[in-house]
């Protein structure tokens, strides 16, 4: 035998040996003759309880969020499934839903029953989740105040944002330390404005149409890498604010207005808007405009099937991977079982955000199974091992953010809409993101007043 | 020098006149002010001046076309529609599933929507609801309509999965024809025309043809109408189905120019006729179409040539409502009416002590509740306490004096703020009478409008006023600010409330003393509600609400008595806004929306507007609605059951009330009073061997719904 087959074998032994090893070691942490037992409130012997709080059935906004409850049940089975582990620390995973109504007392009720009988809540998104106080307070299985683990995906309050209890997966835009300074500073991710500079100049210039139905919601967008894109390529020839509801009728100024600038940019921030917009300014014949652009909001089949052959070339800018393409699906198998375990027509993006808590969850739990065993998770563990999460990514579905942080992911995938589909376009490869450091900006604005 | 002085009599010009005068000058001086500081420096040429001319009609005509509906309604049933937006709204879901979904052709679709299936839906609502309520209080009917109003929204998205996205595409696509820089499409143009064909058509149909004179007879007298060969059911019948169909109208171009279908979206949209309607004083249709433009013109004109910023960023969104509450502000002094007569079920005014003993059972049921109650249940029970107490605001302004205020929300939002603003520095008890106090100049800028409105123009300039609070007031940030603020919990002496605490050897949990606390204050309040029903001021309420005018004669005041009812009414609507606060722990802009605020009048009146216990049975209804959905077992139909109730629930309550106008707890107790006292009679008989009298003593109803027990009852 020459000495390099030597060599190669002693390799692959080592790497062998190196594997059993550390198999080993995970299996004894696992199981090492432990037998899982209740150890908290929401963890009995065989079950582990996850809440999710959502505004589903309001006479208002029926299915407002439907979606994340969608994805956490579909998250859970996933995880009891034999491709998801078999279940989390040796016990199943069970949801419990509490319906917040947009409504403030089945809100805080919903907080209430969450902290009685569940571990954690994860994917909550509950508009009128103003206060987290209840869940500051939430005592554990010893009686003793320990909070309640929330990873939610809608965070509308800044409390809730800023909590040290609380780990959006939507990292509040502005970064926590400076709120009560003036002004303060933002975070937003404006990667797609460099593809925008590199591909059509510096000459780019347009309009900028806001939802003006909440002023949070108009802020959030304008600190946001959807109002601050800006800074980098697109300078605004004027901000428009309209109502989420507002007619077509009400985007023919609009349209005229990017006429007499000769705008070649336009954006919109929900997808409703951005079809109106493409099809006032195909009533108006509007010609000239080198982009459109729009990000998560027209990201569904609705934005498709509405707009038709109107919104055609279309930008469309995400912070997760596409899950309508198949040829992501195929490249990343957490966002095909996102797919597969949600049901083809219950994802959406907000499902997105939620699957992504659930996933967070795991890899909490999981690490504290790890390093003390199926009987060491507590609340407080879990918190121990949420506030260790610096980089997470769910399985790669999702762009890496700074859960712990807080911080938002410079990672974001830009598509354009070519005959009827989403098709990638930076970057290209699929299963992957642009992740670059420059992405992600700060700005500095006073939006909370004095 | 006789002629110089009729000429100058000729020229003077009356009170009226003037002070509508001057107060056009200071609204045109503010219209002025807010164009100058908001003005964004586009230039104005006449390219932009067309531009915004053409937009701005094409939008107006919508307004024109969905306020056109109502006025007829109104004109011609005598009834003020408020479900003519969910009406037009539900036409364009049918529309929809006729073209989109069952692929029909789009004229062939528009046809049985406006012509076949709003027809039947009109005529299926005046024949099961607007009949019965032809002669009912107002409240009654303004509550059926908004009843109807959520049932309909309710039911729609039950019927359309709200998830899925439904959109109408444009009639003729995208073609039409140039005017200047702008492309009018067929579409818009249709909608203007037909707009204006409307208009003139419908004022030729009510003032030119026999059956529109009918139409309009019926309202004036239904059973002269009838002595006179009229058939007032039918003639009421068409004019739902008219009304209805251009409700279908207004719902379909709107829809058209959605991206999606939205049922709240096009409901709202076409509440922002209302103004249009009053513009038109609710009867001329001409007046009508020109408010429709005005609204669209105004719309356009902020659009084009303002900036809206800052603190100012939803402003736009009120402009409906301002106009709505301008309108009515100019509109002539309302009539005097005395010629309807309207009996209905009369409650009785408790005694004192039986009020207070009332009051005292509910405290120890609740006490007990407190102590086999979870703590989410204690928590929804304490929602049902403060909705009563909410409710119970309105039982002096609207059921005693027939003040119909919408805005209650406001003064509650009021009281809240005042509470998170200065609770912290006065304490509990101090934040709390700061609370009432506070609310109360909201109550006089309400009762103002109130001393020329009533009935139903004093309704909707409640509900604009409220939705000006709501859009204008409240997301201010030294008040409320977009996101809400924190409220301090309830503490007397070092006492928290909200904690758990050890009493009578009990241990009573987290929130129940919160709960106790609000169960005690709405006691004493409603004992106080009776006592004041039973006072001098209470008997002048009665009197102005039975009429006004007969309430003058008597010598009674009624801008002090309306100023007084709106400020103790306010003062207990901001009282509860505290507590509600408290009870949250935030107080945020989305808890005092003028729609959350409708729920507590329309509830109330099912329950009884003119009791107290009313107050109390609305309260638990309200509650129970949303509560029912969270016990019910986890069974399939069960939850499918809770789902239906949660959204159906309150609209179709509001509905019911239409049959008894009264309330549920005035028309029980009557019936109650009836059945005791035919049996009583039988056992006299039976003792004195005679047969009963068929003349058993009855309670005697007054217009207010005011019992005066009988002479020789046993309760005289």
């Amino acid at each position: 035998m020459s000495r390099s087959r030597w060599m190669a074998l002693v390799a692959a032994l080592m790497v062998c040996m190196g594997t059993l090893t550390a198999t080993a070691i995970s299996a004894g942490a696992q199981s090492s003759g432990e037998k899982p037992k209740a150890t908290e409130v929401g963890i009995t012997a065989t079950e582990i309880h996850v809440a999710v709080i959502a505004d589903v059935d309001s006479p208002l906004s029926p299915n407002l969020f439907k979606g994340s409850k969608d994805a956490v049940e579909g998250a859970a089975k996933f995880l009891n499934s034999k491709a998801g582990g078999g279940g989390l620390a040796g016990r199943k995973v069970v949801v419990d839903f509490y319906d917040s109504k947009i409504n403030p007392n089945a809100t805080t009720n919903a907080e209430i029953s969450a902290c009685q009988n569940d571990v954690a809540a994860v994917g909550t998104s509950a508009v009128f989740l103003t206060s987290v106080d209840e869940m500051r307070n939430c005592k554990d299985s010893t009686g003793a105040v320990t909070g309640l683990p929330d990873i939610p995906f809608v965070s509308t309050a800044l409390a809730q944002q800023c909590s040290d209890q609380s780990f959006p997966m939507a990292p509040p835009q502005v970064i926590c330390s400076t709120v009560s300074q003036h002004p303060q500073t933002f975070q937003p991710n404006v990667g797609r404005g460099y593809y925008y500079k590199k591909k059509f100049g510096n000459d780019l210039h347009g309009v900028y149409i806001f939802g003006n139905d909440s002023k949070s919601a108009r802020d959030s967008s304008f600190v946001s890498g959807i109002g601050q894109l800006r800074i980098v390529c697109c300078k605004s020839d004027k901000d428009f604010d309209l109502s989420g509801s507002a007619p077509q009728s009400q985007y023919t100024p609009i349209v005229q207005e990017m006429k007499s600038q000769s705008s070649n940019y336009g954006q919109a921030v929900q997808g409703p808007q951005m079809v109106l917009l493409r099809k006032e300014a195909t009533l108006q014949n509007l010609t000239g405009v080198k982009v459109w652009d729009c990000t998560t909001g027209c990201y569904s089949k609705d934005f498709l099937s509405t707009g038709g052959s109107d919104v055609d070339q279309n930008y469309v800018d995400t912070l997760y991977l596409p899950f309508l393409s198949k040829a992501d699906r195929k490249a990343n198998p957490m966002l095909n079982n996102f797919v597969k375990y949600t049901g083809e027509n219950n994802a959406d993006g907000f499902g997105v955000y939620a699957w992504s808590a659930m996933i967070a969850f795991r890899d909490a739990v999981n690490a504290q199974v790890k390093a003390g065993g199926v009987n060491s998770v507590t609340r407080k563990a879990i918190f121990e091992q949420l506030n260790k999460i610096h980089k997470f990514n769910a399985d790669g579905m999702f762009g890496t953010i700074d859960l712990a942080g807080r911080k938002t992911t410079p990672c974001h995938v830009l598509m354009q809409v070519k005959n009827g589909d989403f098709q990638r376009v930076l970057p290209t490869k699929p299963g992957t993101f642009d992740c670059a450091a420059k992405n992600v900006q700060e700005v500095k604005l006073d939006i909370y007043g004095s | 020098m006789t002629a110089t002085v009729q000429r100058t009599r000729s020229i003077s010009i009356s009170p009226e006149t003037r002070r509508t005068v001057i107060a056009g000058l200071v609204v045109a001086a503010f219209v002025v002010f807010v164009c100058v500081e908001s003005w964004a420096g586009n230039p104005v040429t006449f390219n932009s001046l067309l531009f915004w001319l053409i937009v701005g009609i094409t939008y107006g005509s919508v307004y024109a076309v969905a306020a056109t509906g109502l006025v007829v309604t109104y004109t011609t049933s005598g009834i003020f529609n408020f479900a003519q937006g969910a009406i037009g709204m539900f036409a364009a879901y049918i529309f929809w599933q006729l073209q989109v979904q069952w692929g029909i052709q789009t004229f062939v679709a528009l046809m049985l929507t406006v012509f076949v299936a709003a027809p039947i839906m009109g005529a299926i609502i005046e024949i099961g609801l607007m009949r019965a309520i032809a002669d009912a209080p107002l409240v009654a009917q303004i509550v059926t309509t908004i009843g109807l109003m959520l049932a309909l929204m309710g039911l729609a998205g039950l019927l359309w999965d709200p998830q899925e996205t439904r959109h109408i595409n444009r009639f003729f696509g995208t073609s039409g024809f140039q005017i200047a820089d702008t492309l009018m499409p067929w579409s818009r143009f249709i909608t203007i025309v037909v707009g204006l064909g409307l208009a003139i058509g419908l004022k030729v149909l009510l003032s030119r043809t026999r059956l529109g004179v009918a139409m309009r007879a019926v309202v004036d007298n239904r059973e002269l109408a009838g002595l006179n060969g009229i058939r007032p059911g039918r003639v009421s019948m068409f004019s739902w189905a008219l009304g209805s169909s251009m409700a279908a109208v207004a719902g379909i171009f709107l829809a058209e120019e959605l991206a999606t279908l939205d049922v709240q979206t096009l409901t709202l949209l076409i509440l922002s006729a209302f103004a249009a309607a009053i513009i038109g004083r609710l009867k001329s249709l001409p007046l009508t179409f020109v408010g429709g433009l005005l609204i669209g013109l105004a719309f356009e004109f902020q659009q084009n040539f303002l900036s809206w910023t800052g603190r100012w960023t939803t402003a736009p969104l009120a402009i409906p409502q301002i106009m709505l509450f301008l309108a009515l502000l100019f509109l002539p002094q309302a009539r005097i009416e005395g010629k309807k007569v309207i009996r209905q079920v009369a409650p009785r005014i408790p005694k004192l002590r039986t009020a207070a003993l009332g009051m005292a059972i509910l405290f120890v049921i609740v006490a007990i509740l407190g102590l086999v109650f979870q703590r989410t249940d204690v928590r929804t029970l304490t929602l049902a306490l403060l909705t009563m107490l909410i409710m119970l605001s309105l039982v002096p302004l609207t059921g005693w004096s027939l003040q119909i205020s919408l805005a209650q929300i406001t003064f509650v939002g009021a009281g809240a703020f005042a509470f998170l603003q200065w609770g912290n520095d006065l304490g509990t008890i101090g934040g709390l009478a700061v609370a009432a106090l506070f609310a109360i100049p909201f109550g006089v800028v309400m009762a103002l409008p109130a001393l020329r409105l009533q009935g139903l123009y004093l309704a909707l300039a409640t509900m604009a006023f409220a939705s000006m609070a709501e859009i204008l007031f409240f997301p201010q940030p030294e008040i409320l600010g977009f996101d809400g603020k924190p409220i301090r919990s309830l503490k007397i002496l070092g006492f928290d409330f909200s904690k758990p605490f050890h009493f009578l050897g009990i241990d009573w949990g987290q929130d129940v003393g919160t709960m106790l606390f609000i169960a005690a204050a709405l006691g004493v309040v409603g004992v106080l509600v009776v006592w004041l029903h039973r006072s001098v001021f209470g008997r002048r309420l009665r009197a102005l609400g039975d009429s006004p005018a007969a309430s003058v004669t008597l010598g009674v005041n009624p801008i002090v008595t309306k100023l007084g009812v709106f400020v103790i009414s306010a003062a207990i609507a901001g009282f509860a806004g505290a507590l509600l606060g408290v009870f949250q722990g935030t107080a945020t802009v989305q808890d005092f929306q003028m729609l959350n605020g409708l729920a507590y009048l329309l509830l109330l009146v099912v329950g009884g507007v003119a009791v107290v216990s009313g107050a109390v049975l609305g309260g638990v209804f309200l509650t129970m609605f949303t509560w029912l959905p969270t016990v019910l077992p986890n069974w399939a139909w069960l939850t499918e059951f809770g789902k239906w109730q949660a959204r159906l629930g309150p609209g179709l309550a509001g509905i019911g009330i239409g049959r008894q106008p009264s309330g549920v707890v005035p028309t029980v107790g009557e019936d109650l009073r009836a059945q005791n006292a035919r049996k009583r009679a039988e056992r006299e008989a039976r003792e004195r061997g005679t047969p009963p009298s068929p003349g058993v003593p009855q309670p005697v109803s007054t217009p207010s719904g005011v019992t005066e027990a009988p002479v020789g009852s046993p309760g005289a």
